[in-house]
């Protein structure tokens, strides 16, 4: 056995972990190389110095902490559950599933009923358009955005406006 | 009343008996809470952590099979969660790393001591000791400390870091020899004459 061959089976050799044959191998290379015995010295060394050090123990308070944190986060699962579980009852789904076809049938019908042209939607396109309203929200963002107030808030709060 | 095994207690846990969680908590808190104020050196952290190990046995349960010892399964959580929390702190800026020392908290108890020098020098030869530890990269430190105070042998600490055994014994040589180094004062006689080759 040499020094590389010895750091493979060090710990268990400290450990005395090692079968018979194994720790012969390490007690002669031991006799012959002084670096390694003061290695393996020092390593039984550093396992009694390290005996020192206690930990504290726990607090009287931790089982009723935990039982506390445990009744919380299952209150917590349980009201996803029902929520979830409600949500995914077949009637709700059905349900769902009907509005979503009433809805998109609305939206797919809606282009040729703008199509005919009457009286009343004659005086709807004098009136005040979509697309009026949209220039008219970001005209008035672009006014709120560059008041100092607001950028001060903003700092203020993080950015969470 | 015959001794039921960890693994069995889990089990009984999975079927709804709080009373062998209760069991599971009785035997094992002191142990999770210890190898976690080791790794992270903060009392009030370590036994924040130890809840949230055992909140975690506690919801996996209805999945719990006993592939594994109880042990092993309870120390890869907890290892886990430490190195997690280690990693976390390091990340946070301007914060206290976990790894500084926990100055509000000496570790050993003052009251034994029956004059303060004794208490001075006890005191400053476990901060070295601390220290000389948490220098140690974390999975050298979780080895360390799985195998010196827990008992685990290499393939239960090759399981909880998720690694070979021979990776284990490789994290073991280099951080005793590390230690060797940093806490060689401490030697008794024969074994620094020994590291003098006397």
């Amino acid at each position: 056995m040499n020094c590389e061959q010895l750091e493979t089976v060090a710990i268990e050799y400290v450990d005395g972990v090692l079968n018979a044959s194994a720790r012969a191998d390490v007690e002669r290379h031991l006799a012959v190389c002084s670096d390694c015995h003061a290695r393996l010295e020092g390593f039984r060394s550093v396992s009694v110095t390290l005996e020192r050090w206690e930990a504290p123990e726990v607090s009287p308070w931790f089982n009723a902490r935990l039982w506390r944190r445990i009744a919380e986060t299952e209150a917590a699962r349980w009201h996803w559950r029902t929520i979830l579980g409600a949500m995914l009852r077949p009637s709700y789904v059905a349900a769902l599933a009907v509005m979503l076809m009433v809805g998109s049938l609305a939206v797919w019908q809606e282009p040729q009923v703008r199509t005919v042209p009457t009286q009343a939607s004659s005086q709807t396109a004098q009136a005040p358009t979509r697309v009026d309203e949209v220039w008219r929200v970001a005209r008035d963002y672009e006014l709120l955005s560059d008041f100092d107030v607001l950028a001060e808030l903003q700092k203020d709060s993080g950015g969470k406006l | 009343m015959a001794i039921e095994t960890d693994a069995q207690l889990m089990l009984n846990v999975k079927a709804g008996d709080e009373a062998a969680f209760e069991l599971l908590l009785a035997k094992y808190r002191s142990a999770v809470v210890k190898f976690i104020y080791r790794m992270v050196q903060n009392v009030a952290v370590a036994e924040e952590l130890a809840q949230e190990v055992f909140l975690r046995v506690y919801r996996a349960r209805a999945g719990y099979e006993p592939s594994a010892k109880f042990t092993t399964w309870l120390f890869r959580i907890a290892t886990h969660i430490a190195l997690n929390a280690l990693r976390d702190s390091r990340k946070e800026r301007g914060n206290q790393s976990l790894d500084a020392p926990d100055e509000d908290h000496p570790p050993e108890v003052v009251e034994r001591h029956q004059n303060i020098e004794a208490y001075m020098v006890e005191s400053s030869e476990l901060q070295e000791i601390r220290r000389a530890v948490q220098t140690l990269p974390a999975k050298q430190r979780v080895a360390v400390i799985l195998h010196k105070y827990h008992e685990l042998d290499y393939r239960q600490i090759a399981e909880s870091l998720d690694c070979s055994e021979s990776a284990v014994k490789s994290l073991l040589f280099r951080a005793y020899e590390t230690l060797r180094q940093r806490l060689a004062h401490f030697a008794p006689p024969s074994a620094t004459a020994a590291v003098r080759g006397d």
